[in-house]
């Protein structure tokens, strides 16, 4: 990388995208979580109902 | 598992009871807990031999619980009376150690008793031991109308009389003799077992999906992290060149700031 002048001195690291997928990754943990929390509702449901 | 296993001798006629078998763990700890049934527990064969321990305390594992309450009420009684009477944890082992244990609301391919007038009431061996047989042998007609002999269901089958619920039903069904009441609560319950399968079905497939996709959009993540930072370093990796003009520059810049 040549030097000039215009060379910014601290170039700026794009993190933007890392940060996008993760929190994409965040949301899908929620949503898996939420699906688990739907099985045990139905599982208790399941045994308070129909057991 | 091959090892040395350890069982109780029939009170009565002295013959292993080879169905019921517990490992050396296990007896040490009844002998410690329960002192007066020291020496109640012999070896299930001289050489070690390929067994299961019935001990084995799980949440589902009701025979165990049961196991572990007939040895407390017998050691009481022991302590109480100076006598060690066996019989009727020997009558439970004979009565149940030999057929496997319910399989509840899990699919299982074992064999199973049917009734061909009502053939979605599939009931395992344990819970016909139990419920039915009684009332059969009592002469109820509902229960002379089961098959006398556990069949093979292709798909499996689940138990449709473990619970209080449909054991409450049965007894109902039982008392007035109705069939149709005993072929709708069945109906019932077959229908909603299966809406609910489905559904767990559909949840557990949709709950594995995500956490995939969450690991992989991590590791996605990881990576763009580590170009952005690979980037970061070849855009300042002239800091270090041996060129000292561009070195003592850039060091000017930086006091500047």
């Amino acid at each position: 990388m040549q030097y000039n002048d215009n060379t910014p001195w601290v170039p700026q690291i794009d993190y933007s995208q890392a940060d996008a997928l993760r929190s994409q990754s965040f949301q899908m943990d929620m949503q898996a979580a939420q699906a688990a929390d739907e099985m045990r509702w139905l599982e208790s449901e399941w045994k308070r109902i129909w057991e | 598992m091959t090892r040395m296993w350890y069982t109780i001798p029939h009170p009565d006629t002295g013959v292993l009871q080879r169905d019921f078998t517990i490992c050396s763990w296990c007896l040490a700890n009844i002998e410690t807990i329960f002192t007066p049934l020291r020496g109640t527990f012999v070896p299930a064969s001289p050489t070690p031999c390929p067994a299961t321990c019935d001990l084995v305390w799980t949440s589902e594992n009701k025979r165990c619980a049961a196991y572990v309450e007939l040895l407390s009420d017998t050691a009481a009684a022991t302590a109480d009376t100076g006598l060690r009477d066996l019989r009727k944890l020997a009558a439970y082992v004979e009565r149940f150690a030999r057929i496997p244990e319910c399989p509840r609301d899990v699919v299982v391919k074992r064999p199973c008793y049917t009734m061909p007038n009502v053939p979605e009431f599939t009931v395992c061996e344990e819970c016909y031991g139990e419920t039915v047989k009684p009332d059969r042998q009592r002469g109820a007609q509902l229960a002379a109308q089961f098959n006398a002999t556990p069949t093979h269901l292709p798909d499996g089958f689940t138990c449709q009389l473990y619970s209080d619920r449909m054991r409450r039903v049965w007894q109902q069904a039982i008392a007035n003799n109705d069939l149709a009441f005993l072929r709708l609560r069945v109906a019932e319950r077959r229908t909603k077992e299966k809406e609910i399968g489905a559904k767990m079905e559909a949840l557990r497939a949709r709950n594995e999906m995500l956490r995939a996709q969450a690991y992989s959009y991590s590791q996605m993540s990881m990576i763009q992290w580590q170009h952005a930072f690979s980037l970061n370093c070849i855009a300042n990796s002239d800091l270090y060149s041996t060129t000292t003009t561009h070195v003592s520059i850039k060091f000017s810049k930086v006091y500047a700031i």
